[in-house]
C-alpha cells in the first residue's frame, strides 16, 4: 500500500481508513473502462460513475481508491483508434490533448480541476492559428496484447495506450458526481507533419481508470511511440529524432524486370514495391535505430520473387532487430515472420519472401497490371532494428539504399544499377552477371517517388511515359517529373490507400 | 500471324509468341517462361488490349542507349549546411524545431534541435522537387525565428 503525502496525519489517518473500507469490499482495485468515450468530433464527456460494465459499480469511495493507489492522482488511459493516414499506421498514431477539466461534485460545491499531464509532447499548429505550440499528446499502436499483473483488470487483452493524470489534492470519498472533459487538440492537417500525424480522424476512443500498477506498465511500454514524429518531453526537448526516407509519409517506389540477364518487355512491373525508411538517433549522437515499412503494389510475373533490402553499415556496427511480413489486408503474419535479425555490419533484410504465394488475383499471377483488373491491396511488411552503439549519420549507406529481388526460378537477384550481386546462394556470381545494366545501358530496376503509376502489362515504360526517355538521354537534366507524365490508357493507377 | 488481329492467348503465350516474331529471345513478360497461370479474366483483358500495345514494346527503350552512368534513381541526396545560416539570433540552451519539407506538406526532417547541434542534414528528394523549405521555430513561443528556401 502506498504512503498518502500532502494530509495531516489525522486526516490521512480518516482517508486511510475508508479506502480500506471501499476496496475491502471490492478487492484489490482493478482497472475498468468507462461507458462514455471520446466522440469522434474529439471531445468527451465521461461519467466516471458509470463503467462500461454494468455489473461493476463506481463511487466517490472507488475513486479515492485508485486516487491513493496513484499517490494523489487519477490516471487515465485512452484507446486511441486512429485510421491509418499518412505517417499514422497501425503500430503507431496518435493524437494531442487541448484540455482535460475534471468536475467532481460533492454534496455542498462543485470543485473543477484542469492540472493535468502526459509523458509526451509536440509542437503542433493549430487549425486556423498562425503559430505551432508545445502540446500534450497521447500516442499508441493496435496491439491488443496488453497483460495487466491483476487478473480482474479490464486492461488484459485491450489495446490501452497512453496514459495521462490529473492531480486531485483532496479526497473523493464523498463525491457524488464526477465527470471528466476531455478536449482533442484539432490540428492544422494541412500543416504535413507533426500536425497530419496528430489529428484525430473519425473514430470513438474509449477512455480507462488505471491502477498505479497498469498505469506504470503503460508508460514503460509505450506503445507506439517509437514510430511518432516529433515526440517531446514537456520542456519541448527530443526524445527521438527521425529522419524520414524519402519522407514522413512518402515511399520509394522500386520496379523490377525480372528476366535478368535477358532484357524484358520493360514495362517494369514484374514486380513494384513500395517502401520507407527512417533513421533515429537520440540527442545528437548517431544513428541508433533503423525502422521501416513498406507494400507490395504491384506483380505482372509468373515467376516467384523474394525481396529484400540491404541497407551498408560499418563493418563495426552491431545490433538486433525483427522483421514482419503480413498477408494482404491482414493482420496475420507469413508463416516464418516475425523473423529475427542479426546486425553485423551491413544488413540484408528479406522483408517479403516467395511473393507468389501471398500475393495474387485469384487464380492470376498477375495482380493490378492489367487496366480491368480490380486494384487488390498488396501484402506489408515492417522491419525495425536497434543498434547497439549509435553509427555517424555518414556512415550509414544512401538512400534508397538497394531494394533488390531473388528470382527463384533463374536464381538471379536483380539490383538497381551499379550494385553488386550478394547472396550466397544466388547464380549472379557464379554466372558472371553481375551489372545490372543490359547491352544499352538499361538497369533492370529503378527507383521512382510515389506518384508513379506502374504500366500495365507488356507495355514498354517508354511508350507509358512519352518523356520517359528525353529524361534518360539528358542525363536527367530535362524531365525530371517525367513519372508524373504517364498515359493514362497505359498505366495502372493504383491509389495509395489500396496499397 | 498474330499482327491486326485479336486472339485469346495467356501473357505467356502472347510474350512468347511476339518474341518469335521479332526478336528471337531478347524481348519477354516478366518471368513468363515457366508456371504461368492466367484466370480466364486475363485472357479476356489480354486480348482487348490494343494492337498496339500487343507488339513488343520494349523497340521504345531498345531503340536508344543510354548515357553511361546515368543512375536511373529520379531521387538526389542533398546536405544542408547550417554553417551557410545566420545563426547568430539563437539562444543557447534553448530548444528549437527544425522542419526540412517541400511546397507539399512532404516533410523530410523533424527534430527537436540546440543551437549548437545545428550541423548538417541530409535528406534525400525527388528530382522533380525544384525548393526545399528550411523552417527552425522557437518552442517557447512558437515564432518562426529562420526561415530558408532552397532552389535545387
Amino acid at each position: 500500500m502506498r504512503v498518502i503525502t500532502g494530509f495531516t496525519l489525522k486526516r490521512s489517518y480518516l482517508v486511510f481508513s475508508m479506502m480500506l473500507a471501499s476496496t475491502s469490499a471490492m478487492g484489490e482495485i482493478a482497472s475498468f473502462r468507462f461507458v462514455d468515450k471520446v466522440s469522434k468530433d474529439g471531445i468527451g464527456v465521461i461519467n466516471l460513475l458509470t463503467p462500461d460494465d454494468a455489473s461493476k459499480t463506481s463511487n466517490g469511495a472507488l475513486l479515492e481508491a485508485f486516487r491513493n493507489d496513484n499517490n494523489g492522482e487519477l490516471a487515465f488511459a485512452v484507446d486511441i483508434s486512429e485510421p491509418s493516414s499518412g505517417s499514422e499506421t497501425l503500430r503507431s498514431h496518435g493524437v494531442a490533448l487541448e484540455s482535460v477539466r475534471l468536475l467532481l461534485t460533492f454534496p455542498t460545491e462543485v470543485v473543477e480541476f484542469t492540472v493535468f499531464s502526459s509523458a509526451t509532447h509536440s509542437f503542433l499548429q493549430k487549425s486556423g492559428a498562425q503559430n505551432a505550440v508545445l502540446t500534450p499528446t497521447l500516442i499508441g499502436n493496435s496491439d491488443t496484447t496488453r497483460v495487466s499483473p491483476n487478473p480482474a483488470s479490464e486492461m488484459t487483452g485491450s489495446s490501452w495506450d497512453s496514459v495521462f493524470r490529473v492531480a486531485v489534492d483532496r479526497p473523493l470519498t464523498e463525491v457524488v458526481g464526477a465527470e471528466l472533459h476531455i478536449d482533442f487538440f484539432d490540428v492544422d492537417k494541412q500543416a504535413g507533419d507533426p500536425e497530419e500525424y496528430y489529428d484525430f480522424a473519425g473514430r470513438d476512443e474509449i477512455v480507462a481508470l488505471l491502477s498505479a500498477d497498469d498505469a506504470n506498465y503503460l508508460d514503460t511500454l509505450a506503445p507506439g511511440r517509437d514510430e511518432a514524429p516529433l515526440v517531446l518531453d514537456a520542456s519541448g526537448a527530443s526524445l527521438t529524432t527521425w529522419t524520414y526516407l524519402p519522407s514522413s509519409s512518402g515511399y520509394f517506389i522500386a520496379s523490377y524486370e525480372d528476366l535478368f540477364p535477358l532484357k524484358g518487355d520493360y514495362d517494369f512491373n514484374d514486380l513494384v514495391v513500395a517502401y520507407q525508411v527512417a533513421l533515429g538517433s537520440g540527442s545528437n549522437d548517431g544513428v541508433s535505430k533503423i525502422r521501416g515499412s513498406g507494400y507490395l503494389i504491384a506483380r505482372g510475373a509468373a515467376y516467384d520473387h523474394d525481396w529484400y533490402l540491404r541497407i551498408g553499415l560499418p563493418a563495426w556496427a552491431s545490433g538486433s532487430g525483427t522483421t514482419r511480413f503480413y498477408e494482404s489486408n491482414s493482420e496475420r503474419l507469413v508463416a516464418g515472420f516475425p523473423a529475427s535479425v542479426t546486425v553485423r555490419g551491413d544488413v540484408n533484410l528479406l522483408l517479403a519472401e516467395h511473393i507468389a504465394d501471398h500475393f495474387s488475383d485469384g487464380e492470376s499471377t498477375y495482380v493490378n497490371t492489367f487496366e480491368a483488373q480490380t486494384v487488390q491491396e498488396g501484402p506489408r511488411f515492417e522491419f525495425s532494428l536497434d543498434l547497439d552503439a549509435p553509427v555517424p549519420a555518414e556512415e550509414v549507406s544512401a538512400a534508397p539504399f538497394d531494394p533488390f529481388i531473388y528470382v527463384h526460378e533463374t536464381g538471379y537477384e536483380v539490383h538497381l544499377a551499379d550494385q553488386a550481386p550478394v547472396l550466397a546462394h544466388s547464380r549472379n556470381t557464379l554466372d558472371g552477371a553481375t551489372t545490372f545494366r543490359d547491352t544499352a545501358n538499361f538497369p533492370f530496376a529503378m527507383i521512382v517517388p510515389d506518384d508513379f503509376a506502374p504500366p500495365l502489362a507488356a507495355v514498354d515504360i517508354g511508350l507509358a511515359y512519352p518523356t520517359f526517355l528525353d529524361y534518360v538521354q539528358s542525363m536527367g537534366d530535362v524531365e525530371q517529373d517525367w513519372y508524373l507524365k504517364g498515359q493514362s490508357h497505359r498505366v495502372k493507377e493504383i491509389p495509395f490507400k489500396q496499397w | 500471324m498474330l499482327i491486326g488481329k485479336r486472339v485469346n492467348v495467356s501473357p505467356k503465350w502472347q510474350c512468347l509468341g511476339v518474341t518469335l516474331l521479332i526478336s528471337a529471345g531478347l524481348v519477354g513478360c516478366g518471368g513468363g517462361s515457366s508456371g504461368n497461370t492466367v484466370a480466364n479474366e486475363d485472357k479476356e483483358i489480354m486480348a482487348n488490349i490494343p494492337i498496339e500495345e500487343k507488339k513488343p514494346t520494349s523497340r521504345a527503350v531498345a531503340d536508344v542507349q543510354a548515357p553511361d552512368g546515368f543512375n536511373f534513381s529520379n531521387y538526389q541526396t542533398y546536405t544542408i549546411d547550417f554553417t551557410d545560416f545566420d545563426t547568430g539570433t539563437l539562444e543557447a540552451g534553448q530548444n528549437y524545431i527544425l522542419k526540412i519539407s517541400d511546397f507539399e506538406g512532404g516533410v523530410f526532417h523533424l527534430a527537436s534541435v540546440k543551437h549548437d547541434q545545428l550541423e548538417q542534414v541530409t535528406v534525400s528528394v525527388p528530382l522533380a522537387i525544384s525548393t526545399l523549405l528550411v523552417q527552425l521555430f522557437d518552442v517557447a513561443d512558437g515564432e518562426l525565428v529562420l526561415f530558408k528556401g532552397i532552389t535545387l
